[in-house]
């Protein structure tokens, strides 16, 4: 018992680990891998403090063709500081990752050893008033809700750092790279371990931050409109922008439960909302919502996610698939109790917002072409379903059917994109360009077995199929809006899932299968793209292998529900299928499978697209689902000719008004004073004395009046 | 009392004396010696800040300084009336962070400026400022605080009228147009302000037959005037306090500046050079803040309590409407000009919210988090300046529109400027976060829908910054700046220095929270017994 208190204690251990790395990095080995490039050595050499986060110097002239080189610069060889800064970022990561699978494993075996409320394990104060009220303090705690979470964060940010040796093998910003990826596992452990909403809010940003960061990883590079992608320096700081957008919302939320109850901290919320006026709560809560749908890219602030593609694959497994995009969710779960108190209105809303959100996206995702963009939609969809999750479960669930969504999700769409970028790596290599549109690959299985094979086996989780992970975790989502006899969110959600099947089996046939491959087309098939790809190193291979145990596994976590909150229903092998609505499931799911298999193993492609050309209706639905319903057009319309139609507005208001007002009292006093004899002359030193004599007298006028006016 | 036993004289003549100094050695030693007198002046008052921290009695407030001097300086009678000004400086936990700050940025900026032509001119002048400042901060009598703020102008006058750039504006070049306008607009202020504190002098006189303009005596309850006047010609009444702060504030809004009296801003700054830049931004404009906490809020509390909601109202004008501005800006210094109008708003509405009548918790943390603004605000901005100088020294320009992908050629300013935009946006870790924080979930109970507008400056900063960012730094590299260099070793002292102070101020601000607290503790205190 002692010992496991002692286990839990040191969890800030776990916090600091990255926070360690990531000054390792940025103060040491960053600064050794610069001084040992013989190019940049004269400016650099006072470069120690090279401050929080580092824009390195990846424009060098090491690459022989230059546009290439400004869009993925490239070292003929990397340095020992840079190797070394990957060695100290696994090395720290992995010790973070084996302590908080062996406290995640005490509570779960051992349920009685860390405390119903959990623990705090770092507390500092900023600023204490008396009797605590209005106080700011940080706090980080640790629960079972904290462990589960941060079990994914670290393990899913272990293997991705693993990976990213090969994948950015010679990229020329190797040690930026991890800088930034440490920043970002330390950032979204501050979520984790949050105790208030200050600093939940910290964390927030900080990962909005690390974000931007790793969306804008390649500061060069080019936009390709053909393509629909913009160039990641703009996708970055949309994505940026557009989570603010959201944080607003949720700052407000989180000001007007601070201003009617003194404290931002959720245990001490949990007990003091009941004091508040119920609708002001929905209506706060609603707010703090707001934030979830910025951060975890729901309708309408969802347009940043498909952009933020444009960072290295890596980073869309870790942060825009796996964790970081999940911290809504984990937010809404973390401040489940305040819903709870709050109206119906508040969960209603979490709950209609995800599933729209689901159903929209998997329509997006069925005509997608760009391999990394078909997985951003489907993130979006699955975490519209995490959120109906949250939404329907109500005090009996518990935020444990949210979470458990995004626990087997995490390991499953982490695996689908770390696939993908094996693809790309891959095809890379074969072509000496980025290749990211399906249309260019196919056939790929026989050449890239494993990541063909681990890819088959995330889809199926992804999309339902019985005994993986995600059927276990999405089955119950769904079939609780129906025992919630909630039709609508029932209808939505069911549809959704044949959706999802349908577009994960037809990207995993335009990869890796194909008309005229083995076992009907899933297998091989013709290659459409150039050169000879191969299978991608064992640094990228054996994540993809690790995380495939999970993407079947995480789901046989029965106990999940009542490890989040205890009482919470235990979920039963024999009751699951026991139940029809299950099967139901089952149906849709195979339905949809069976719909991609037709269409694209046993119908030839060309034909195919041909046929969606040739109709005037299909092709209408085909480009407005290929432009995602044109939102992203819409907003640049209104930013551009309304936000910075009325900041021109402003602009002219300051100039012409403001300012001529100014000019203009100037110049009358000049005219007054001197017969205008100078007026034209614009010599503003004349303007003096006219206006300071005038305003002399003004203000010796009132100080008279008002002396006098005293005396009375 | 001997007035040179005082370490706070030696602060205002350190400076003083350094200037001399410089304008009577030759150019090489001449700049060591700037730069010997401003280090001295800053480490004497991190001597002042270290012993009052040791002496373990916390920085106390305007009634129990830790530090001052007070002696008798002109007093003599015109008549039946009493003519007396003290020399009276001290310091409390309020205007010695402003101090240390108007220190630090003066010594970085002799720094920055070393490669100046007529480089002793230049620095002698800035010298010069920094004494006039930190006399400014210093004083505590309301008459030598008037002669302060008014000596400041000259030296800011001659820098930016002889330094600044030669761009044309209404027919003179910008650095006379600038400069001009700087003067007139602050005398405009001033002559109210002395209006201000000359009907305070005297309707104390006839209130309690006291001749004195010493700021720790009005801030006592039973010196305080809560009367009514009516105002003969309009035949109106109005508060004593208020009509007395609408004076005296007029000369504050100025500088902070306030809607609608900051048009002087962008122009001084950006004809301005880099180092009166980073001097303007970050401590003239916490001047008027300064001066609108110590002298408006602790003096008159009813006035600036009856002007709360109007103040409210200007506050979020200045937030929202000068976020607004900076999204069309083409220059980098004017944007920067623009997002200081939107940053001095926070200020404003801390201030206004805590001059309301609610919880007293709520009004501390923002009146808190305010101060901490002026602090942080001066760093941050001081920060992006100094950075907006490397380029425009580098490349002769600031357009922002001609430039494109250049971190790939200056990757550390790349990376020091981008950390600066960050700071400035609120991002936490970072000093500026902790003052908006403050100000803003302090504000809300009283000022829920003025905050609620408020905060969307969240958005619309982090739009102009990194919009900014990514047209300078980021996106395909334009050929044509090929031949730009990184920023050299002098040019990385400041801004390495400011950014470690950011990310210390934003980590752990409790220190300095400690250190204001007690002053803000007993103006509130008095403020909320006057206001009832």
């Amino acid at each position: 018992m002692v010992i496991a208190m002692a286990l839990y204690q040191y969890a800030w251990a776990v916090l600091l680990a990255p926070l360690l790395s990531f000054v390792v990095i940025v103060f040491g080995t960053r600064v050794w891998d610069l001084l040992s490039r013989p190019h940049i050595a004269a400016t650099t050499t006072h470069a120690e403090e090279h401050a929080v986060e580092a824009h390195g110097s990846e424009g060098e002239d090491y690459g022989e063709h230059g546009e290439d080189d400004d869009d993925d610069p490239k070292v003929p060889r990397l340095s020992a500081g840079a190797i070394a800064s990957g060695y100290v970022a696994i090395g720290i990561m992995a010790l973070a990752c084996i302590y908080s699978w062996i406290m995640l494993l005490t509570s779960v075996f051992n349920r009685q050893s860390l405390p119903a409320g959990g623990i705090d394990v770092l507390h500092y104060d900023w600023f204490v008033q008396p009797g605590g009220v209005a106080s700011y303090s940080i706090i980080f705690h640790l629960d079972t809700l904290a462990l589960a979470m941060m079990v994914v964060v670290t393990t899913v940010s272990l293997l991705v750092y693993f990976y990213s040796q090969g994948y950015m093998e010679d990229s020329a910003g190797y040690a930026r790279f991890f800088a930034y990826l440490t920043l970002f596992t330390f950032s979204m452990l501050v979520i984790v371990f949050a105790e208030n909403f200050l600093v939940i809010f910290v964390g927030w940003e900080l990962v909005g931050l690390s974000s931007y960061l790793l969306i804008g990883f390649w500061i060069n590079k080019r936009a390709k409109p053909a393509e629909l992608r913009p160039s990641p320096s703009s996708a970055a700081l949309q994505a940026f922008v557009a989570n603010r957008v959201g944080d607003v919302g949720f700052i407000i939320g989180i000001m007007i439960l601070f201003a009617n109850t003194g404290t931002f901290s959720f245990a001490q919320l949990s007990t003091a909302v009941t004091h508040i006026d119920k609708n002001l709560l929905t209506v706060a809560m609603i707010l703090v919502f707001c934030g979830a749908i910025g951060k975890s890219a729901q309708v309408p602030l969802h347009v940043w996610l498909p952009s933020a593609m444009e960072g290295p694959t890596p980073v869309s497994a870790l942060i825009h698939a796996a964790t970081m995009v999940a911290a809504g969710v984990y937010m809404i779960a973390r401040t489940f109790p305040l819903y709870v108190a709050a109206g119906p209105a508040a969960f209603g809303t979490v709950a209609w917002v995800g599933a729209i959100t689901a159903l929209f996206a998997a329509t997006v995702a069925l005509v997608q072409s760009d391999f990394k963009r078909v997985l951003a939609y489907s993130t979006i969809s699955q975490l519209g379903y995490m959120f109906v999750g949250l939404g329907v479960a109500g005090s009996e669930y518990g935020p444990g059917l949210g979470m458990f969504h995004l626990f087997t999700h995490a390991f499953f769409k982490a695996l689908l994109f770390l696939g993908a970028g094996s693809v790309l790596h891959s095809l890379h290599h074969a072509t000496h360009r980025e290749v990211q549109d399906m249309r260019l690959m196919g056939g790929l299985g026989p050449k890239m077995p494993i990541t063909a094979i681990t890819w088959l086996i995330a889809t199926l989780s992804i999309s339902g199929f019985p005994f993986f992970a995600g059927f276990f975790s999405k089955d119950t989502i769904i079939n609780l809006t129906a025992e919630r006899s909630d039709w609508g969110l029932y209808i939505i959600t069911l549809g959704t899932a044949g959706l999802t099947a349908f577009y994960m089996l037809r990207a995993y046939i335009l990869a890796f299968g194909g008309k005229g491959g083995s076992f009907g087309g899933l297998w091989g098939g013709p290659y459409r793209g150039e050169g000879q790809p191969h299978e991608s190193p064992i640094t990228i291979t054996l994540p993809l292998i690790l995380l495939a145990i999970p993407s079947v596994i995480a789901g046989y976590w029965f106990g999940f529900f009542d490890y989040i909150q205890p009482g919470a229903p235990v979920l039963n092998l024999s009751t699951i299928l026991s139940d029809a609505k299950t099967w139901i499931g089952v149906v849709v799911a195979l339905a949809g499978l069976a719909v991609a298999y037709t269409l694209y193993c046993r119908v030839d492609a060309a034909k195919l697209h041909a046929f969606v050309q040739n109709n005037a209706l299909l092709r209408a639905t085909h480009n407005f689902l290929y432009h995602a319903y044109y939102i992203n057009e819409l907003y640049d319309l209104l930013i551009r000719y309304v936000v910075l139609g009325i900041s021109h507005i402003e602009q002219a208001f300051d100039t012409y008004v403001v300012d001529g007002i100014v000019n203009g009292v100037a110049r009358l006093a000049l005219l007054l004073g001197r017969d205008g004899r100078y007026v034209e002359t614009g010599r503003v030193q004349s303007y003096m004395i006219g206006f300071f004599g005038g305003v002399a007298v003004l203000a010796v006028l009132v100080f008279a009046l008002v002396t006098f006016g005293v005396g009375k | 009392m001997n007035i040179l036993a005082s370490d706070l004289t030696w602060i205002i003549l350190l400076p003083v004396i350094g200037a001399l100094v410089v304008l009577a050695t030759p150019a090489r030693t001449a700049r060591w010696m700037a730069l010997l007198f401003s280090a001295a002046a800053l480490a004497l008052s991190l001597v002042i800040f270290f012993r009052i921290l040791a002496a373990g009695q916390g920085f106390g407030d305007l009634t129990h300084l830790p530090d001052s001097i007070h002696t008798p300086w002109i007093d003599f009678n015109a008549g039946s009336i009493p003519f007396k000004i003290d020399y009276f400086l001290g310091v409390d936990g309020l205007s010695l962070p402003l101090v240390v700050l108007n220190a630090l940025l003066s010594m970085l900026s002799v720094i920055g400026g070393w490669q100046k032509i007529r480089v002793k001119e230049y620095l002698g002048l800035l010298l010069l400022l920094e004494a006039a400042v930190m006399g400014v901060f210093l004083s505590l009598d309301l008459l030598l605080f008037f002669l302060f703020w008014e000596l400041e102008l000259a030296p800011m006058f001659l820098l930016i009228g002889i330094w600044g750039y030669d761009t044309m504006k209404h027919g003179v070049p910008g650095r006379i147009y600038s400069a001009w306008k700087f003067l007139l607009y602050t005398f405009f202020g001033s002559i109210f302000m002395l209006a201000g504190i000359l009907l305070l002098y005297f309707t104390n006189i006839s209130h309690h037959n006291a001749a004195t303009a010493s700021m720790p005596y009005f801030a006592l309850t039973e010196h305080m005037f809560n009367g009514v006047v009516n105002i003969p010609i309009l035949g109106a009444t109005a508060g004593l306090q208020l009509i007395t702060f609408l004076l005296i504030y007029t000369a504050f809004a100025v500088k902070i500046p306030m809607f609608p009296l900051h048009t002087w801003l962008p122009d001084a700054h950006t004809d301005a050079p880099t180092e009166v830049s980073v001097i303007l931004a970050g401590v003239l404009l916490k001047m008027g803040a300064y001066g609108l906490i110590r002298v408006c809020f602790t003096l008159l509390p009813m006035g600036v309590h009856d002007f709360a909601g109007p103040l409210a109202v200007l506050a979020v004008i200045n937030i929202i409407y000068g976020a607004g501005i900076c999204l069309v800006q083409t220059d980098m210094k004017r944007l920067i000009a623009y997002s200081s109008v939107s940053h001095m708003g926070i200020i404003l509405l801390g201030v206004a919210a805590a001059a309301s009548s609610g919880s007293i918790a709520f009004r501390t943390a923002a009146l808190t988090g305010a101060t901490i603004q002026m602090f942080s605000h001066g760093i941050i901005t001081g920060l992006l300046f100094f950075c907006v100088g490397v380029i425009s020294d580098h490349a002769h320009t600031r357009d922002i529109a001609v430039f494109g992908g250049i971190a790939k050629k200056m990757p550390l300013l790349a990376t020091l400027f981008t950390f600066a935009a960050l700071a400035s946006l609120g991002l936490p870790g970072l000093a500026g976060f902790v003052a908006e924080y403050m100000t803003f979930t302090g504000s809300f109970q009283e000022l829920n829908v003025i905050t609620t507008i408020s905060v969307f400056t969240m958005i619309l900063t982090a739009a102009y910054l990194l919009w900014m960012l990514k047209r300078v730094f980021y996106d395909p590299f334009n050929a044509k700046w090929n031949g730009l260099g990184d920023a050299n070793l002098r040019e990385l002292v400041p801004l390495f220095a400011l950014a470690a102070l950011i990310v210390l101020v934003g980590i752990y601000p409790k220190p300095l929270i400690d250190v204001i607290t007690p002053s803000l503790g007993q103006l509130l205190h008095t403020a909320t017994a006057m206001i009832k």
